[in-house]
């Protein structure tokens, strides 16, 4: 945390400095109110768009790095000789506002998947570096289904992977700047800014105790439930139960902001051209593992729940990523139609090696 | 990027919220929606799926003739020359239950006041239609469901597909959630899909004996003597205890749900029992029961307000052929056929698809995939498809729900009214309604229960409500066939040999022995097997478990026989899962117009044993 600097903006100059981001050539990623109701982090053009009183919203603004669908390239068939291969236009610049703090620390796993292991994935590496995040922390658990807090290295505010950082701390703003690309917003604020004092940065640290101490939500204990399935001492019934609640919707890897696997598609209307895109897959679908032969490895429910939780809950995922594979957004609790979220599959877990301790 | 538009799934009844946006080029993505009070975020697999459905490789984009790709005016002429030469009542048009009510609106619009034809209908009856009507029979009134959420608010569910979860996810979500609220489930199926295993009570019964077990149940309810349980053959004889068991609870409960999905029910008697239950628990506390109906389609009912469905006489025309019939494989009436995005083949396998494009003069398609059918059609008009458009369904719960338009359509499909204007033009009907303002315009005036809607408030996803009170209720075939006409058996034929439509609703296709093995042995050998009073077998020297053949006047086959004494002497029963042998000896049916579901009356018939 040393090379980050703290600052105070007051609670009503809150607008003011939103206002300012749009001075910015940087397209501005923010939460605000879709027609149903809905929060969705959407580009906006102005502060008043903005609606930084949300709890999460169900679609992680991770995908404005990681579309659920982007072109990878268009093919344009020639009389002769290989197709003409058109890239995608290189990504404008976007500020995404408002980000909560599981999704900052979602994109370390995906900056460590796509970026930090050779080869580094050029669509999601140049829209990344475009990416600047101004994260805003959680006073307390700001949905009933958040679990952050019981994910290890979680918490309602992010120590890292942000830019800037906004904590809500009586009444006024501790504003945090930890990159050369914060210092950038930074400077938009400047007259709105003073130095923090160590009383602020103390009562956030204490307001975030006093939040985990209070907190009602859904326990997780992901490092117990990690703990089990490394040691691989789980009682392979759970996944029969899990299996049995799974609709194999995918819902919960499609929204997971952890999640990376995706899926290679051309859409074609003519033989002559058409754009190769790449589409988020999910472990829990049913085909996910179908091979050339037709057969599939994983055709159970319970099978490919298995290989769910094995993969985000194991230690080998952490000797990988130096991170589990949940940041307890709670994403696939609200979209479960089994209604098994993570809570739940590492309560299973948990209890599992209850049973077999006695 | 364009702005968010709010959607609502077309792949089944229950009608999850969703939103499409626009990036770029090609690309559409999906998101779900927390606030949509029927899916709350979730979503089942064809849901996730949907954006997929608005772009992809399979699309058809531009029109054929006889498969191959021609220009639009070449194809218009194409369709209005043969329309033209073919006289008004022997040209139909069938249309999928997806289709929205703007589209239905044209689309009848078209056949009724262009062509002039009033053989109109959709392929959501042939789903929806039995169980909407059975329990529009029961209940005298048109069926207007509660919305799915309300499963929160019982302490009862009695769910009669075990695979809801398969059916209808969502309606599978809200029973867990509604479970998880304290409510008790009882499943009542012939075999576990899942759901059973959740169960309370799981009241396993015969193979194809719901109808019966409901007429059961409702009779235990009634304090009305039970059917004899050989006759009925509902099951093992635990069965009527658990009856008895689902009946306190009932009694016992202040708010209870039957579940069904409309697309597990291909006949409307579980609906219509369903419906009398429901009846018989409000007779005692009036509002505390209801029956939960989720469709297999999302528009069905809003196609058959709109007109896409054979009226029954009580307009000026006279009633037009259902889907049944036109699809039927004999029939002759019908030489022009419009089929607006649906797949035949589904229905009528290849060789049906193959033998109806030979007996057809025309078919002409309109669809926004690539299909089998387009690929057989004379012509085949690209269509746009989910998210190319605006329109708006209606729901079970009587509510329309509006789906907005995000992508314009691609390559060369065209919004389905403006390619039948496009026909009307060439036929000289210059006035046909392609505007969704002037449709709605239209269908303010025409259409009963719709007078008041607001197109605005629809475009702003404001919460619309059919004027249920002025719907026309929909009675017909089905009061009549509660009485059989009685048979003519003679000498040379002297049992009557029935299928399931009897004088009791319950009896349509239950007693079967409640053998499982015996179900199977009847389905992986193809034999089949029909039921017999063990004294008609023994006067016929027929022995149990043998074979015997059965001859009609339409047929003969060789079929087990089994004895069960509650049969009335005279009297041959041929279970109805067995459709080889039910078209073979009973014919292909009476087709119900008003069900979409087929009726097979009693014939007579000849035992020969051996
Ligand atoms: S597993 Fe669930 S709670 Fe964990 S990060 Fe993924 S969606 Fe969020
Ligand atoms: S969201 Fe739930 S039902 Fe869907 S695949 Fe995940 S675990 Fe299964
Ligand atoms: S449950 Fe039905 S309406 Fe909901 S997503 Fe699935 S198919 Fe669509």
């Amino acid at each position: 945390m040393a090379d980050i600097r703290q600052y105070i903006l007051p609670k009503e100059k809150l607008q003011q400095a939103i206002q300012r981001l749009f001075q910015l050539p940087d397209e501005v990623v923010a939460p605000t109110t879709a027609p149903r109701g809905d929060i969705y982090f959407q580009p906006v053009n102005s502060g008043a768009e903005v609606e930084l009183d949300f709890g999460n919203s169900l679609v992680s603004p991770v995908q404005c790095i990681v579309p659920s669908e982007e072109v990878i390239f268009e093919y344009h068939q020639r009389e002769q000789g290989p197709p003409e291969i058109v890239a995608p236009p290189p990504p404008a610049p976007q500020i995404i506002l408002g980000i909560r703090p599981c999704d900052v620390a979602a994109i370390q796993n995906l900056d460590n998947f796509f970026i930090e292991r050779e080869p580094a994935d050029g669509l999601y590496e140049a829209r990344r570096q475009q990416t600047t995040l101004i994260a805003l922390a959680c006073p307390e658990p700001v949905a009933d289904t958040c679990f952050c807090t019981c994910c290890e290295g979680g918490g309602l505010y992010a120590r890292e992977g942000f830019d800037v950082q906004l904590s809500l701390v009586e009444g006024q703003y501790l504003v945090e700047v930890a990159t050369e690309k914060g210092q950038r917003i930074c400077q938009l604020w400047d007259d709105l800014l003073s130095p923090a004092t160590q009383e602020i940065v103390e009562a956030r640290d204490a307001q975030e105790k006093k939040a985990i101490y209070a907190r009602t939500g859904p326990d997780a204990n992901l490092a117990a439930a990690i703990r089990r399935i490394t040691a691989d001492a789980v009682n392979p019934e759970i996944w029969e139960a899990v299996g049995h609640d799974c609709y194999s919707c995918g819902g919960c890897s499609y929204l997971c902001p952890v999640c990376t696997c995706y899926d290679v598609v051309d859409i074609n209307y003519d033989e002559d051209h058409g754009v190769r895109v790449r589409r988020t897959d999910s472990c829990r679908l049913g085909g996910f593992t179908r091979e050339a032969s037709g057969h599939i490895p994983r055709n159970t429910a319970a099978s490919r729940a298995r290989w769910y939780a094995y993969h985000k809950l194991s230690h080998d995922y952490y000797k990988q990523q130096a991170r589990y594979g949940c940041v307890g957004c709670g994403r696939c609790i609200i979209t479960c139609l089994g209604d098994i979220g993570m809570p739940t599959v590492c309560k299973l877990v948990r209890q599992s090696e209850a049973e077999k301790v006695s | 990027m364009s702005k968010l538009v709010p959607e609502v799934c077309p792949f089944c009844g229950a009608g999850c919220g969703i939103y499409l946006q626009h990036q770029s080029q090609d690309m559409i993505t999906l998101l779900p929606s927390r606030a949509d009070p029927i899916s709350e975020g979730r979503l089942c697999i064809r849901g996730w799926h949907l954006a997929a459905l608005v772009r992809n490789s399979q699309r058809l984009c531009s029109p054929l003739i006889n498969g191959t790709a021609v220009p639009w005016a070449e194809a218009v002429a194409a369709a209005t020359d043969s329309l033209r030469e073919l006289p008004a009542n022997r040209v139909a048009i069938l249309a999928a239950g997806h289709l929205t009510n703007e589209e239905a609106f044209a689309a009848s619009y078209l056949g009724r006041q262009v062509l002039g034809t009033g053989h109109l209908d959709n392929f959501g009856r042939m789903v929806d239609g039995p169980t909407i009507c059975g329990l529009q029979y029961s209940l005298q009134q048109p069926y207007t469901r509660p919305p799915l959420n309300d499963l929160i608010n019982c302490d009862l569910i009695v769910c009669l597909n075990s695979n809801l979860r398969e059916l209808n996810p969502q309606a599978g979500a809200w029973v867990k959630k509604a479970q998880k609220a304290g409510s008790k489930l009882i499943v009542i199926d012939e075999a576990d899909d899942g759901l059973g295993a959740d169960a309370d009570v799981y009241i396993q019964h015969a193979v194809r004996a719901r109808a019966s077990v409901l007429e059961q149940l409702s009779r235990i309810l009634a304090g009305e003597p039970e059917l004899s349980l050989e006759l009925a053959h509902l099951g093992p004889a635990s069965i009527t205890e658990a009856l008895y068991q689902a009946a306190d609870m009932i009694n016992s409960a202040a708010r209870v749900a039957i579940v069904l999905s409309a697309r597990a029910c291909s006949i409307p008697q579980p609906a219509m029992i369903a419906g009398k239950i429901a009846q018989q628990i409000n007779t005692t506390a009036p509002g505390s029961a209801q029956v939960i109906a989720i469709g297999g389609t999302p528009n069905c009912i809003g196609l058959i307000h709109m007109g896409l469905a054979p009226r029954d006489g009580n307009d000026q025309s006279p009633p037009g052929l259902a889907v049944g019939e036109i699809l039927a494989h004999d029939q002759q009436d019908i030489d022009g056929l419009i089929v607006i995005g649906e797949e035949l083949s589904a229905w009528l396998g290849e060789a049906g698809l193959k033998a109806l494009a030979r007996r057809l003069q025309c078919l002409i398609v309109l669809d926004s995939l690539h299909t089998p059918t387009t690929e057989i059609a004379d012509i085949a008009f690209p269509m746009a498809g989910f998210g190319e458009k605006e329109g708006s369904f209606t729901s079970l719960d009587g509510t329309l729900r509006w789906s907005g338009q995000v992508v314009e359509p691609v390559a060369e499909c065209r919004y389905l009214p403006q390619i039948f204007a496009e026909i009307a033009g060439e036929l000289g009907h210059q006035d046909f309604p392609v505007e969704i303002d002037t449709i709605w315009e239209q269908i303010n005036q025409q259409i009963p229960g719709y007078g008041d809607i607001e197109l605005a408030d629809l475009r702003a996803n404001r919460p619309v409500r059919l004027d249920e009170t002025t719907l026309t209720q929909r009675t017909g075939p089905m009061d009549q066939d509660i009485e059989l006409p009685s048979i003519e058996t003679t000498a040379e034929r002297p049992y009557t040999l029935r299928s399931r439509y009897d004088a009791n609703w319950w009896i349509y296709d239950g007693r079967v022995p409640a053998i499982p093995a015996l179900y199977r042995e009847v389905r992986d050998l193809e034999a089949g097997y029909a039921l017999m009073n063990p004294e008609d077998m023994e006067k016929e020297r027929v022995r149990p478990g043998r074979s015997a053949v059965l001859q009609t006047a339409t047929g003969g086959a060789r079929l087990l026989i089994y004895p069960l004494a509650g049969i009335p002497e005279g009297i041959i029963i041929l279970p109805a899962h067995q459709l080889k042998f039910l078209q073979r000896l009973l014919g292909f049916g009476e087709y119900d117009k008003e069900c979409s579901a087929i009726y097979r009356a009693p014939v007579a018939a000849a035992v020969k044993r051996g």
